[in-house]
Protein backbone atom coordinates (compact mmCIF):
# COMPACT_ATOMS: atom_id res chain seq x y z
CA UNK A 1 0.00 0.00 0.00
CA UNK A 2 2.66 2.28 1.14
CA UNK A 3 5.02 1.39 -1.93
CA UNK A 4 1.89 1.92 -4.36
CA UNK A 5 1.29 5.43 -2.96
CA UNK A 6 5.28 6.30 -3.36
CA UNK A 7 5.15 4.94 -6.50
CA UNK A 8 1.68 6.88 -7.25
CA UNK A 9 3.48 10.16 -6.16
CA UNK A 10 6.41 9.84 -7.67
CA UNK A 11 4.60 8.61 -11.40
CA UNK A 12 2.74 12.02 -11.66
CA UNK A 13 5.21 14.30 -10.06
CA UNK A 14 7.45 12.84 -12.66
CA UNK A 15 5.32 12.85 -15.52
CA UNK A 16 4.36 17.00 -14.68
CA UNK A 17 8.02 17.61 -14.60
CA UNK A 18 8.30 15.68 -18.04
CA UNK A 19 5.97 18.50 -19.07
CA UNK A 20 7.81 21.32 -17.50
CA UNK A 21 4.75 22.03 -15.34
CA UNK A 22 6.58 22.86 -12.16
CA UNK A 23 3.26 23.80 -9.72
CA UNK A 24 1.61 20.81 -11.19
CA UNK A 25 4.92 18.92 -10.57
CA UNK A 26 5.02 20.14 -7.03
CA UNK A 27 1.78 19.69 -6.19
CA UNK A 28 1.79 16.12 -7.36
CA UNK A 29 5.36 15.77 -4.98
CA UNK A 30 3.50 17.61 -2.12
CA UNK A 31 -0.10 15.81 -2.41
CA UNK A 32 2.12 12.27 -2.86
CA UNK A 33 4.06 12.88 0.32
CA UNK A 34 0.98 13.66 2.57
CA UNK A 35 -0.79 10.42 0.90
CA UNK A 36 2.51 8.59 2.35
CA UNK A 37 2.71 10.54 5.41
CA UNK A 38 -1.52 9.69 6.02
CA UNK A 39 -1.22 6.28 4.53
CA UNK A 40 1.77 5.09 7.20
CA UNK A 41 -0.16 6.87 9.84
CA UNK A 42 2.29 9.42 10.84
CA UNK A 43 -0.03 12.39 10.18
CA UNK A 44 -0.59 14.18 13.57
CA UNK A 45 -4.21 14.09 14.64
CA UNK A 46 -5.48 11.40 12.90
CA UNK A 47 -4.83 8.63 15.78
CA UNK A 48 -4.73 5.57 14.49
CA UNK A 49 -8.21 4.23 14.85
CA UNK A 50 -9.49 6.81 12.96
CA UNK A 51 -7.61 5.43 9.94
CA UNK A 52 -9.20 1.27 9.17
CA UNK A 53 -8.12 -0.23 6.17
CA UNK A 54 -10.84 0.61 4.08
CA UNK A 55 -10.68 4.17 4.83
CA UNK A 56 -6.80 3.78 3.06
CA UNK A 57 -8.57 2.18 0.53
CA UNK A 58 -10.86 5.19 -0.04
CA UNK A 59 -8.24 7.00 -0.17
CA UNK A 60 -6.47 5.40 -2.80
CA UNK A 61 -9.07 4.85 -4.84
CA UNK A 62 -10.51 8.34 -4.56
CA UNK A 63 -7.00 9.58 -5.94
CA UNK A 64 -7.46 7.18 -8.69
CA UNK A 65 -10.31 7.43 -10.40
CA UNK A 66 -9.39 11.36 -10.10
CA UNK A 67 -6.26 10.86 -12.06
CA UNK A 68 -8.24 8.69 -14.68
CA UNK A 69 -10.76 11.67 -14.99
CA UNK A 70 -8.55 14.39 -14.83
CA UNK A 71 -5.87 12.43 -17.88
CA UNK A 72 -8.69 11.48 -19.83
CA UNK A 73 -10.54 15.28 -20.30
CA UNK A 74 -7.11 16.68 -20.37
CA UNK A 75 -6.04 14.33 -23.01
CA UNK A 76 -9.35 15.27 -25.21
CA UNK A 77 -8.47 19.40 -24.37
CA UNK A 78 -5.07 18.96 -25.94
CA UNK A 79 -6.77 16.93 -28.78
CA UNK A 80 -4.69 13.77 -28.05
CA UNK A 81 -7.62 11.55 -27.73
CA UNK A 82 -11.33 11.54 -29.41
CA UNK A 83 -14.17 12.27 -27.45
CA UNK A 84 -15.76 8.40 -28.28
CA UNK A 85 -12.58 7.32 -26.77
CA UNK A 86 -12.28 9.15 -23.78
CA UNK A 87 -16.00 8.06 -22.77
CA UNK A 88 -14.98 4.93 -21.54
CA UNK A 89 -12.23 6.16 -19.37
CA UNK A 90 -14.90 8.55 -17.74
CA UNK A 91 -17.27 6.07 -16.93
CA UNK A 92 -14.33 3.76 -15.54
CA UNK A 93 -13.15 7.02 -13.20
CA UNK A 94 -16.57 7.82 -12.30
CA UNK A 95 -17.75 4.29 -10.90
CA UNK A 96 -14.19 3.86 -8.91
CA UNK A 97 -14.96 7.61 -7.96
CA UNK A 98 -18.38 5.98 -6.65
CA UNK A 99 -17.09 3.62 -4.67
CA UNK A 100 -14.75 5.72 -2.86
CA UNK A 101 -17.52 8.36 -2.22
CA UNK A 102 -20.28 5.97 -0.88
CA UNK A 103 -18.25 2.81 0.02
CA UNK A 104 -21.09 1.50 2.34
CA UNK A 105 -24.24 1.93 -0.33
CA UNK A 106 -22.22 0.66 -2.71
CA UNK A 107 -20.91 -1.96 -0.15
CA UNK A 108 -24.38 -3.18 0.44
CA UNK A 109 -25.96 -3.18 -2.50
CA UNK A 110 -23.39 -5.41 -3.87
CA UNK A 111 -23.12 -7.52 -0.90
CA UNK A 112 -26.68 -8.10 -1.27
CA UNK A 113 -25.71 -8.95 -4.81
CA UNK A 114 -22.82 -10.83 -4.85
CA UNK A 115 -21.49 -11.28 -1.20
CA UNK A 116 -18.40 -9.19 -2.24
CA UNK A 117 -16.22 -7.74 0.24
CA UNK A 118 -15.08 -3.77 -0.53
CA UNK A 119 -11.76 -4.83 -1.81
CA UNK A 120 -13.05 -7.49 -3.87
CA UNK A 121 -15.41 -5.28 -5.63
CA UNK A 122 -13.00 -2.68 -6.45
CA UNK A 123 -10.73 -5.16 -8.23
CA UNK A 124 -13.41 -6.44 -10.02
CA UNK A 125 -15.16 -3.45 -11.14
CA UNK A 126 -11.59 -1.88 -12.23
CA UNK A 127 -10.48 -5.07 -14.43
CA UNK A 128 -14.09 -5.03 -15.74
CA UNK A 129 -13.72 -1.92 -17.12
CA UNK A 130 -10.28 -2.14 -18.02
CA UNK A 131 -11.30 -5.26 -20.08
CA UNK A 132 -13.92 -3.28 -21.57
CA UNK A 133 -11.70 -0.62 -22.52
CA UNK A 134 -8.89 -2.61 -24.40
CA UNK A 135 -11.69 -5.07 -25.90
CA UNK A 136 -13.03 -1.21 -27.44
CA UNK A 137 -9.51 -0.79 -28.53
CA UNK A 138 -9.37 -4.23 -30.66
CA UNK A 139 -12.18 -3.35 -32.36
CA UNK A 140 -10.94 0.24 -33.29
CA UNK A 141 -7.77 -0.98 -34.00
CA UNK A 142 -8.91 -3.26 -36.40
CA UNK A 143 -11.51 -0.77 -38.20
CA UNK A 144 -8.45 1.73 -38.54
CA UNK A 145 -6.18 -1.01 -39.78
CA UNK A 146 -9.19 -2.22 -42.47
CA UNK A 147 -9.47 1.56 -43.60
CA UNK A 148 -5.92 1.60 -43.62
CA UNK A 149 -5.77 -1.51 -46.03
CA UNK A 150 -8.92 0.04 -48.74
CA UNK A 151 -6.70 3.16 -48.86
CA UNK A 152 -3.90 1.07 -49.63
CA UNK A 153 -5.33 -1.15 -52.46
CA UNK A 154 -6.89 1.89 -54.07
CA UNK A 155 -4.36 4.21 -54.31
CA UNK A 156 -2.51 1.24 -55.84
CA UNK A 157 -4.53 0.82 -58.34
CA UNK A 158 -4.93 4.10 -58.60
CA UNK A 159 -1.26 4.64 -59.62
CA UNK A 160 -0.40 2.08 -61.88
CA UNK A 161 -3.48 3.87 -63.75
CA UNK A 162 -2.18 7.03 -63.41
CA UNK A 163 1.33 5.50 -64.86
CA UNK A 164 -0.48 4.12 -67.78
CA UNK A 165 -2.57 7.30 -68.81
CA UNK A 166 1.03 9.00 -68.56
CA UNK A 167 2.22 6.87 -71.16
CA UNK A 168 -0.58 7.05 -73.24
CA UNK A 169 -0.99 10.85 -72.91
CA UNK A 170 1.95 13.19 -74.93
CA UNK A 171 4.13 14.87 -72.41
CA UNK A 172 2.41 18.10 -71.77
CA UNK A 173 4.45 21.45 -73.26
CA UNK A 174 6.73 23.02 -70.66
CA UNK A 175 5.10 25.71 -69.60
CA UNK A 176 7.33 29.52 -70.78
CA UNK A 177 6.92 31.33 -67.82
CA UNK A 178 6.99 29.66 -63.96
CA UNK A 179 4.35 31.06 -61.43
CA UNK A 180 5.39 34.03 -60.01
CA UNK A 181 5.89 32.50 -56.31
CA UNK A 182 8.01 29.74 -57.12
CA UNK A 183 11.87 31.17 -56.88
CA UNK B 1 -12.32 1.21 -70.18
CA UNK B 2 -13.28 -2.45 -70.48
CA UNK B 3 -10.66 -4.11 -73.62
CA UNK B 4 -12.91 -5.48 -76.38
CA UNK B 5 -12.21 -9.38 -75.76
CA UNK B 6 -13.19 -8.91 -72.06
CA UNK B 7 -16.37 -10.27 -72.04
CA UNK B 8 -16.69 -12.46 -74.90
CA UNK B 9 -16.73 -15.49 -72.72
CA UNK B 10 -14.61 -18.31 -74.50
CA UNK B 11 -11.61 -19.73 -72.80
CA UNK B 12 -10.11 -21.07 -76.31
CA UNK B 13 -8.16 -17.43 -76.17
CA UNK B 14 -8.00 -17.14 -72.48
CA UNK B 15 -4.33 -15.55 -72.57
CA UNK B 16 -5.93 -12.26 -73.89
CA UNK B 17 -8.80 -12.72 -70.94
CA UNK B 18 -6.85 -13.14 -68.44
CA UNK B 19 -4.25 -11.84 -65.71
CA UNK B 20 -1.71 -13.24 -63.55
CA UNK B 21 -1.71 -11.78 -60.21
CA UNK B 22 2.18 -12.44 -58.43
CA UNK B 23 2.18 -11.08 -54.95
CA UNK B 24 5.72 -10.22 -53.69
CA UNK B 25 7.40 -9.29 -50.67
CA UNK B 26 11.07 -9.18 -51.36
CA UNK B 27 11.44 -11.07 -54.33
CA UNK B 28 13.66 -9.14 -56.15
CA UNK B 29 15.72 -12.83 -56.83
CA UNK B 30 13.22 -14.81 -57.97
CA UNK B 31 10.36 -12.73 -59.72
CA UNK B 32 12.90 -11.69 -62.73
CA UNK B 33 12.83 -15.52 -63.95
CA UNK B 34 9.33 -16.07 -63.15
CA UNK B 35 8.53 -13.00 -65.23
CA UNK B 36 10.60 -14.10 -67.96
CA UNK B 37 9.51 -17.68 -67.81
CA UNK B 38 5.26 -16.28 -68.33
CA UNK B 39 6.79 -14.54 -71.06
CA UNK B 40 8.13 -17.28 -72.65
CA UNK B 41 4.76 -19.43 -72.36
CA UNK B 42 2.26 -16.95 -72.57
CA UNK B 43 3.54 -13.67 -74.77
CA UNK B 44 0.12 -11.79 -74.81
CA UNK B 45 -0.87 -12.84 -71.44
CA UNK B 46 -1.38 -9.65 -69.15
CA UNK B 47 0.52 -9.74 -65.65
CA UNK B 48 0.46 -7.43 -62.51
CA UNK B 49 3.14 -7.76 -59.41
CA UNK B 50 1.39 -6.77 -56.08
CA UNK B 51 4.10 -5.43 -54.21
CA UNK B 52 3.69 -5.88 -50.65
CA UNK B 53 5.87 -2.90 -49.49
CA UNK B 54 9.44 -4.97 -49.92
CA UNK B 55 12.46 -3.45 -48.72
CA UNK B 56 14.29 -4.48 -51.91
CA UNK B 57 14.06 -3.51 -55.93
CA UNK B 58 11.11 -6.07 -56.05
CA UNK B 59 8.82 -2.95 -58.06
CA UNK B 60 11.77 -2.05 -59.89
CA UNK B 61 12.69 -6.00 -61.01
CA UNK B 62 8.90 -6.23 -62.36
CA UNK B 63 8.57 -2.92 -64.16
CA UNK B 64 12.19 -3.95 -65.76
CA UNK B 65 10.31 -7.11 -66.83
CA UNK B 66 7.16 -5.63 -68.52
CA UNK B 67 4.84 -6.32 -65.73
CA UNK B 68 2.54 -4.01 -64.44
CA UNK B 69 2.62 -3.33 -60.90
CA UNK B 70 0.42 -2.75 -57.76
CA UNK B 71 2.31 -0.45 -55.09
CA UNK B 72 1.13 -1.19 -52.14
CA UNK B 73 2.24 2.02 -49.73
CA UNK B 74 1.99 -0.13 -46.67
CA UNK B 75 2.58 -4.00 -45.56
CA UNK B 76 -0.86 -5.81 -45.77
CA UNK B 77 0.51 -9.10 -45.50
CA UNK B 78 -0.50 -11.71 -48.20
CA UNK B 79 -4.61 -10.78 -47.90
CA UNK B 80 -4.49 -7.29 -48.66
CA UNK B 81 -1.97 -7.61 -51.38
CA UNK B 82 -4.31 -10.78 -53.43
CA UNK B 83 -6.84 -8.37 -52.81
CA UNK B 84 -5.81 -5.66 -54.42
CA UNK B 85 -5.40 -7.95 -57.28
CA UNK B 86 -8.20 -9.11 -57.74
CA UNK B 87 -10.51 -5.77 -57.53
CA UNK B 88 -7.49 -4.51 -59.93
CA UNK B 89 -8.09 -7.26 -62.57
CA UNK B 90 -11.81 -6.75 -62.16
CA UNK B 91 -12.17 -3.38 -62.11
CA UNK B 92 -9.95 -4.19 -65.61
CA UNK B 93 -12.67 -6.37 -66.58
CA UNK B 94 -10.69 -9.01 -67.27
CA UNK B 95 -12.24 -12.56 -66.68
CA UNK B 96 -9.97 -15.14 -65.42
CA UNK B 97 -7.37 -14.03 -62.57
CA UNK B 98 -4.46 -16.29 -62.08
CA UNK B 99 -2.51 -16.39 -59.24
CA UNK B 100 1.26 -17.68 -59.37
CA UNK B 101 3.97 -17.14 -56.01
CA UNK B 102 6.64 -15.13 -56.38
CA UNK B 103 9.08 -17.25 -55.15
CA UNK B 104 8.56 -19.49 -58.26
CA UNK B 105 6.86 -22.60 -56.46
CA UNK B 106 4.54 -22.15 -59.25
CA UNK B 107 5.30 -23.49 -62.74
CA UNK B 108 3.73 -20.93 -65.38
CA UNK B 109 3.58 -23.93 -67.86
CA UNK B 110 0.84 -25.49 -65.52
CA UNK B 111 -1.94 -22.53 -65.98
CA UNK B 112 -3.44 -24.65 -68.62
CA UNK B 113 -4.05 -27.60 -66.54
CA UNK B 114 -6.06 -25.21 -64.31
CA UNK B 115 -8.23 -24.15 -66.78
CA UNK B 116 -8.72 -27.29 -68.22
CA UNK B 117 -9.99 -28.20 -64.70
CA UNK B 118 -12.46 -24.94 -65.09
CA UNK B 119 -13.58 -26.05 -68.14
CA UNK B 120 -14.57 -29.19 -67.17
CA UNK B 121 -15.94 -28.85 -63.75
CA UNK B 122 -17.62 -25.54 -64.49
CA UNK B 123 -16.18 -24.22 -61.02
CA UNK B 124 -15.45 -20.26 -60.33
CA UNK B 125 -11.99 -21.49 -59.03
CA UNK B 126 -9.70 -24.11 -59.61
CA UNK B 127 -6.51 -24.59 -56.85
CA UNK B 128 -3.43 -26.53 -58.20
CA UNK B 129 -2.75 -29.00 -56.02
CA UNK B 130 0.69 -30.63 -55.32
CA UNK B 131 -0.97 -33.69 -53.73
CA UNK B 132 -3.00 -34.82 -56.79
CA UNK B 133 -0.42 -34.08 -58.60
CA UNK B 134 2.32 -36.81 -59.67
CA UNK B 135 4.80 -34.65 -58.79
CA UNK B 136 7.53 -34.94 -55.76
CA UNK B 137 6.40 -32.99 -52.66
CA UNK B 138 9.30 -32.37 -50.48
CA UNK B 139 7.61 -31.43 -46.92
CA UNK B 140 8.54 -31.95 -43.34
CA UNK B 141 7.07 -34.72 -41.41
CA UNK B 142 5.11 -31.46 -38.79
CA UNK B 143 4.01 -29.52 -42.27
CA UNK B 144 2.13 -32.50 -43.19
CA UNK B 145 0.30 -33.65 -40.36
CA UNK B 146 -0.71 -29.80 -40.25
CA UNK B 147 -1.71 -29.91 -43.75
CA UNK B 148 -3.63 -33.41 -43.56
CA UNK B 149 -5.42 -31.97 -40.50
CA UNK B 150 -6.45 -28.50 -42.08
CA UNK B 151 -7.30 -30.63 -45.32
CA UNK B 152 -9.69 -32.93 -43.20
CA UNK B 153 -11.40 -29.62 -41.51
CA UNK B 154 -11.65 -27.44 -44.84
CA UNK B 155 -13.03 -30.61 -46.64
CA UNK B 156 -15.87 -30.59 -44.08
CA UNK B 157 -16.97 -27.31 -44.21
CA UNK B 158 -16.73 -26.95 -48.14
CA UNK B 159 -18.73 -30.25 -47.96
CA UNK B 160 -16.16 -31.92 -50.48
CA UNK B 161 -12.51 -32.77 -50.45
CA UNK B 162 -9.75 -30.30 -50.89
CA UNK B 163 -6.33 -31.86 -50.69
CA UNK B 164 -4.26 -28.99 -50.77
CA UNK B 165 -6.23 -26.51 -48.60
CA UNK B 166 -2.38 -24.16 -48.48
CA UNK B 167 -2.23 -24.28 -52.57
CA UNK B 168 -1.78 -20.29 -53.20
CA UNK B 169 -1.80 -21.46 -57.03
CA UNK B 170 -5.50 -20.43 -58.29
CA UNK B 171 -7.66 -19.61 -61.17
CA UNK B 172 -10.13 -17.40 -60.47
CA UNK B 173 -13.58 -16.55 -63.12
CA UNK B 174 -14.62 -12.96 -63.25
CA UNK B 175 -17.56 -13.71 -60.66
CA UNK B 176 -15.21 -15.01 -58.36
CA UNK B 177 -13.11 -11.57 -58.56
CA UNK B 178 -15.77 -10.04 -57.50
CA UNK B 179 -16.52 -11.79 -54.93
CA UNK B 180 -13.37 -11.55 -53.71
CA UNK B 181 -12.33 -7.36 -54.41
CA UNK B 182 -15.77 -7.22 -51.60
CA UNK B 183 -14.56 -9.52 -49.40
CA UNK B 184 -10.57 -11.62 -48.56
CA UNK B 185 -9.51 -12.85 -45.65
CA UNK B 186 -6.43 -11.01 -44.32
CA UNK B 187 -4.03 -13.30 -42.38
CA UNK B 188 -3.36 -16.71 -44.15
CA UNK B 189 -6.23 -16.57 -46.74
CA UNK B 190 -6.20 -19.69 -48.56
CA UNK B 191 -7.95 -22.07 -46.56
CA UNK B 192 -10.68 -19.51 -45.43
CA UNK B 193 -11.06 -18.17 -48.66
CA UNK B 194 -12.36 -21.67 -50.05
CA UNK B 195 -14.44 -22.54 -47.04
CA UNK B 196 -15.73 -18.54 -47.64
CA UNK B 197 -16.43 -19.44 -51.82
CA UNK B 198 -18.10 -22.71 -50.55
CA UNK B 199 -20.65 -21.08 -48.21
CA UNK B 200 -22.12 -18.56 -50.81
CA UNK B 201 -22.34 -20.85 -53.28
CA UNK B 202 -19.48 -20.62 -55.75
CA UNK B 203 -17.91 -23.85 -56.75
CA UNK B 204 -14.19 -24.64 -56.19
CA UNK B 205 -12.43 -27.25 -57.31
CA UNK B 206 -8.89 -28.83 -57.54
CA UNK B 207 -6.59 -29.63 -60.58
CA UNK B 208 -3.22 -31.42 -60.25
CA UNK B 209 -0.26 -29.72 -60.69
CA UNK B 210 3.14 -30.64 -60.14
CA UNK B 211 5.15 -27.78 -57.85
CA UNK B 212 8.49 -27.08 -57.80
CA UNK B 213 11.02 -26.49 -54.96
CA UNK B 214 10.56 -22.30 -54.24
CA UNK B 215 13.31 -20.50 -56.48
CA UNK B 216 14.24 -17.87 -53.55
CA UNK B 217 13.43 -16.15 -50.27
CA UNK B 218 11.65 -18.25 -47.72
CA UNK B 219 8.29 -19.30 -46.66
CA UNK B 220 5.97 -17.04 -45.08
CA UNK B 221 5.20 -19.68 -42.37
CA UNK B 222 8.20 -20.45 -40.59
CA UNK B 223 8.42 -23.03 -37.56
CA UNK B 224 7.59 -20.33 -34.88
CA UNK B 225 4.45 -19.07 -36.67
CA UNK B 226 3.22 -22.75 -37.86
CA UNK B 227 0.75 -23.02 -34.68
CA UNK B 228 -0.02 -19.82 -34.45
CA UNK B 229 -1.20 -20.19 -38.50
CA UNK B 230 -3.11 -23.49 -37.49
CA UNK B 231 -4.50 -21.71 -34.67
CA UNK B 232 -5.87 -18.67 -36.72
CA UNK B 233 -7.38 -20.57 -39.93
CA UNK B 234 -9.11 -22.73 -37.26
CA UNK B 235 -10.74 -20.19 -35.54
CA UNK B 236 -11.53 -18.03 -38.91
CA UNK B 237 -12.97 -21.71 -40.07
CA UNK B 238 -15.19 -21.92 -36.87
CA UNK B 239 -16.32 -18.37 -37.18
CA UNK B 240 -17.06 -17.98 -41.18
CA UNK B 241 -19.44 -21.25 -40.22
CA UNK B 242 -21.35 -19.21 -37.58
CA UNK B 243 -21.75 -15.91 -40.14
CA UNK B 244 -24.93 -15.50 -41.53
CA UNK B 245 -24.45 -15.82 -46.07
CA UNK B 246 -24.48 -12.66 -46.97
CA UNK B 247 -27.48 -12.57 -49.90
CA UNK B 248 -25.54 -9.57 -51.95
CA UNK B 249 -22.61 -11.77 -52.53
CA UNK B 250 -23.72 -15.11 -52.95
CA UNK B 251 -22.99 -16.03 -56.23
CA UNK B 252 -26.74 -15.97 -57.47
CA UNK B 253 -26.59 -12.14 -57.11
CA UNK B 254 -23.28 -11.48 -58.84
CA UNK B 255 -23.27 -13.97 -61.27
CA UNK B 256 -26.84 -11.80 -62.51
CA UNK B 257 -24.60 -8.62 -62.50
CA UNK B 258 -22.07 -10.19 -64.57
CA UNK B 259 -24.55 -11.17 -67.28
CA UNK B 260 -26.15 -7.82 -67.42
Amino acid sequence: MLGGALVLASVFAFVALRKRNRWLASLGLLGGVALVLFLSGLTPGLTAAHVTMEFKLRVVTGLLSFLMLVAALEAVRRTQMHERYALLWVATGLVILLFALYPTTVLVWLQRLTGMQYVTAIVIVIFAFLLLVSFHFSIMLSRARDDAARLARRLAILEQRLLEVERATPPAPPTARRPPDTP
Amino acid sequence: MLPPYARDGKMENWTQQSIVLIPAFNEEASLGPLLDEVAEHFPDLAVAVINDCSADGTAAVARAHGAMVLDLPCNLGIGGAMQTGFAFASSRGFRYAIRLDGDGQHPPAEIPQLFATMRQTGADVVIGSRFLGSGTVTSSRWRSVGIGVLSTLLSYACRQRITDPTSGFQLVNAVALRFFSATYPADYPEPESLALLTRQGYGVAEAPVAFRLRQGGCSSIGKRTAFYYALTVVMALLVDRARAVNPRLARKALAGEEAR
